[in-house]
């Protein structure tokens, strides 16, 4: 009695075959890294004309992996926010037809609260609500105060760049290329991350939950562009490389991490979930792992291939099922984000 | 027929002195195309341009990611991000018509990759980084629209530098 899962809210198509018991028959993602490589980031017309050439094949390939015929499917589930117009579309569009053809229900859900439930979906009955949140991503630094998984109330995240943008534009500056993240972090291997005093803006302010990453980027920039001098020099190499990437992941690993400790005592919860394409970063994973000792807390974070976007957390769909919850056809998208909900102290 | 004015600041409230100013000037309906390189300040003008009308800071975010944020105040402010768009074949996804024909501001970081798109009735903001903490802004525009806005700004400056007490 298997559900399928449709995500394509950026560059990824991806689906998934989930039981009931939130066990993962297959999950198949299909990345356009390499499209968009060359553009240097998601370019939105390719985005979504990649997804519209692959998503039969991905969902045919779920349902092989999982050894299923489409009859078996019991409902549709589909992430419609927040993302690019053009690639939601094509995923809810899939839904749609899926769950029409079918007669079987058809279930929107969020792409931000999936990255929560990913870890439900990795740890199983380990991952408890209440607890708070970290999402991490391309598009998206959010902390929430997740009271079940289907009801999130944000504590605060970026007010400029999100952390993943922060890496791809480092990335830039750097020579390096595109994902960002996955390069500043071999870049960094063999880096001193105490050789270059980066900003940590924001963090000192206990007032608040937000984080700020422009700044850093800006910083890093007068560092490998140095104002006034003609032509650009070409990006730096070598252990000025890896030093100057060593420390820009350093900056931003600080900076999530006193908003992590104030997010953890301001609701005093006991668990800390961490979900998105930046959590699989090696050097934040430790460094969550080593806080959650010392705050005595229980701390989920997926395997990397759980992290970054994928359908399986679209198992989250079946907490809507479960409590009858389901959409018609006249399910729609929402690209943007809800930031209305600030915290202040 | 159109003019410029440039101005050198050496602090980050000049700038938010400027997006005041202009605030206050701008036509209702006005296209701005934002120019400067990484970390010149492009984001962070147009949170002081958006906080001058009444939007919180917090919510005007980089749009590279979601590349069209769409902000209601008194005035709608439409902040785009063409940094990761291959050219104007791209801008019809993001339902660039209707977003040029509607009333309000809109802000476009990165206009150089959709020049072709842009209507010549706009206003360039070019942020040059002179220093750490020290910017040259020029404004100027072909439309005559947007005379007040720079003589707004020519009037509040001395020989391109503002005054040490306002």
């Amino acid at each position: 009695m298997p559900l399928l899962t449709i995500e394509t809210t950026c560059d990824e198509t991806a689906a998934a075959i989930i039981s009931k018991d939130r066990r993962v028959l297959s999950s198949v993602v299909a990345s356009q890294d390499e499209l968009h490589a060359r553009w240097g980031g998601v370019v939105p017309e390719v985005a979504s004309r990649a997804h519209l050439e692959r998503i039969i094949p991905v969902i045919d390939e779920a349902l092989v992996k999982a050894g299923i015929a489409i009859s078996d499917l019991v409902a549709v589930g589909v992430a419609v926010s927040p993302g690019l117009v053009g690639s939601l579309l094509v995923g809810v569009s899939a839904a749609k037809a899926i769950a029409a053809t079918l007669n079987i229900p058809l279930v929107g859900y969020d792409h931000i609260a999936a990255h929560v439930y990913a870890c439900r979906v990795a740890h199983g009955d380990a991952m408890q609500w209440p607890c708070v949140a970290l999402v991490v991503s391309g598009g998206h630094t959010s902390l929430f105060h997740a009271i079940s998984p289907l009801e999130l109330n944000r504590l605060g995240g970026t007010i400029d760049d999100a952390a993943g943008e922060a890496f791809d534009k480092a990335a830039a500056l750097l020579g390096l290329g595109y994902p960002g993240g996955p390069l500043i972090e071999k870049a960094a291997v063999g880096g001193r991350a105490d050789a270059f005093r980066f900003p940590r803006p924001l963090s000192s302010d206990r007032t608040r939950l937000d984080m700020s990453f422009s700044g850093l980027k800006t910083a890093l920039r007068y560092v490998v562009r140095p104002v006034g001098v003609d032509p650009v020099p070409p990006p730096p190499t070598g252990q000025k490389r890896a030093d100057l990437a060593a420390s820009f992941q350093e900056a931003i690993v600080d900076s999530i991490l006193a908003k992590l400790f104030l997010a953890i005592q301001h609701t005093g919860a006991h668990t800390l979930a961490v979900g998105g394409g930046v959590a699989a970063n090696k050097r934040l994973r430790a460094a969550i792992e080593q806080f959650a000792i010392q705050q005595r807390i229980r701390v989920l974070i997926p395997p990397p291939s759980l992290c970054t976007d994928n359908a399986a957390m679209g198992a989250i769909a079946w907490e809507r099922l479960e409590q009858g919850s389901v959409d018609g056809l006249q399910l729609d998208i929402h690209p943007g984000t809800d930031r209305t909900k600030a915290y202040r102290s | 027929m159109g003019s410029s004015v440039t101005v050198s600041i050496t602090k980050q409230i000049d700038l938010e002195r400027i997006a005041r100013i202009l605030a206050s000037a701008l036509p209702s309906h006005a296209m701005i195309a934002l120019e400067g390189d990484l970390g010149a300040g492009k984001t962070t003008f147009t949170k002081f341009l958006g906080a001058a009308i009444g939007i919180p800071s917090n919510e005007i975010v980089s749009p590279t990611f979601g590349l069209i944020h769409i902000h209601q105040g008194p005035t709608q402010l439409t902040h785009i991000d063409a940094f990761r768009l291959s050219g104007v074949e791209d801008l019809e996804q993001l339902g660039w018509d209707e977003i040029i024909s509607q009333c309000g501001w809109v802000i476009v970081e990165w206009p150089s990759r959709i020049a072709v798109a842009l209507p010549d009735d706009r206003l360039t903001v070019l942020i040059e980084v002179t220093g750490e903490t020290s910017r040259r802004i020029t404004l100027f525009s072909e439309s005559s629209r947007f005379d007040g806005a720079i003589d707004a700004l020519l009037i509040a400056t001395h020989d391109g530098r503002f005054m040490e007490t306002p």
